[in-house]
């Protein structure tokens, strides 16, 4: 080919069709990909709420864990910012290893209610225990990124700050428990 | 996936069906969480999008998976799209790293590319037709390169910015891809 020849493969590369519509419809199959990728289904106009939820609900958490290192005391030459450090929406390791004492901390204090109290008690604590292994299960299997992944940060940590309710119930409680 | 934010307007594809403005209307509704603001969204743009994850593939049904995983993404990012640039050049970017995805999850390489049949719904005249199978023969980096640049004008910053590759080496794929497309053309005639 001739140097003419190169200009006419460029012009013809540039006029040839930029848009090809695909053979099938393919919005079914995104409709649903964008559903099973939204927890709570399709996002609605309120979404953008969620990182305001999830600051709120970190605060709750820290303000529950500040009681919860307080309570539990500190290692010597440490202080209540020390021991929520590994606390972080981004940190799910820091989060399990929080569940993980203060499940043990009401299991521990249990005996100090009555009965009844105990069997709602253990109940709630199934409930949140299945609710926060679902979204633990979602983010270790496939990974979420951007929004799908604080929405699921921020509803472990609203799990977690019953969780830390249900601890300072336990652990504060004058035996008149009502969850 | 990086960040697919485009950050200059180089958009060079005319969307059919709405303005720009008329689709940043639709990316506002449905930033909003309006669904149907973006089944529209996507109806006026899916043939662009598809064109270029049909050139970028050679392959009908890969260009539809990741014509699907390229709206998935842009659902899950449309905060990010900030309208600084077009729409189209924003939804390529999300496109190209899709495609990218795949070749890297596949650990394809560029000589299995190179046998690959080319599409068979390449459209056009017969030349255009020509032309299209001889795109969808060349290896995959400088089938990439040449459908950004020589397709839909791209300039070589955004080509390579696209394909996470420098300038320079983006210039040299198109180089090559217009040497084999000569010769292979060339040889036809």
């Amino acid at each position: 080919m001739t140097t003419h020849d190169e200009q006419t493969l460029l012009d013809q590369a540039s006029r040839l069709r930029k848009d090809i519509p695909p053979e099938r419809d393919l919005w079914p199959g995104i409709e649903a990909a964008i559903a099973d990728a939204t927890p709570a289904g399709r996002r609605d106009p309120g979404r953008n709420r969620w990182p305001a939820a999830a600051a709120l609900a970190a605060t709750l958490v820290l303000a529950l864990l500040i009681g919860y290192g307080a309570g539990r005391g500190t290692p010597e030459g440490s202080n209540g910012a020390t021991a929520l450090q590994p606390v972080s929406l981004v940190e799910a390791a820091g989060l399990l290893e929080t569940r993980r004492t203060m499940a043990a901390e009401i299991e521990a204090g249990l005996h100090r209610l009555p009965p009844d109290a105990q069997a709602v008690v253990i109940e709630n604590l199934a409930t949140i225990g299945t609710a926060l292994d679902e979204i633990d299960a979602v983010l270790a299997e496939a990974p979420p990124s951007g929004l799908d992944r604080q929405v699921l940060m921020a509803l472990y940590v609203d799990q977690l700050a019953l969780l830390g309710s249900v601890r300072q119930l336990v652990l504060h409680s004058n035996q008149e428990i009502l969850l | 996936m990086t960040d697919p934010a485009p950050t200059s307007d180089s958009a060079v594809v005319a969307l059919p069906g709405g303005s720009e403005r008329g689709l940043a209307a639709l990316v506002d509704a449905a930033r909003s969480g309006d669904g149907r603001a973006f089944e529209r969204l996507y109806r006026q743009t899916v043939d662009a999008v598809y064109g270029l994850c049909l050139r970028l593939t050679a392959n009908p049904a890969l260009a539809e998976d990741c014509v699907q995983q390229t709206y998935l993404q842009a659902w899950r990012n449309l905060d990010r799209f900030r309208g600084d640039s077009a729409l189209s050049t924003w939804l390529h970017r999300i496109a190209v790293n899709e495609v990218r995805g795949h070749f890297r999850r596949e650990s394809r390489h560029e000589v299995d590319s190179a046998d690959e049949e080319p599409p068979a719904r390449a459209p056009g005249s017969g030349t255009d037709i020509d032309l299209e199978r001889a795109i969808a023969a060349l290896p995959e980096r400088n089938r990439a390169v040449f459908v950004l640049v020589g397709v839909y004008g791209y300039p070589h910053e955004e080509a390579a910015r696209m394909l996470d590759m420098a300038v320079g080496t983006s210039k040299a794929h198109f180089h090559q891809a217009r040497r084999r497309l000569m010769d292979r053309l060339g040889t036809q005639t």
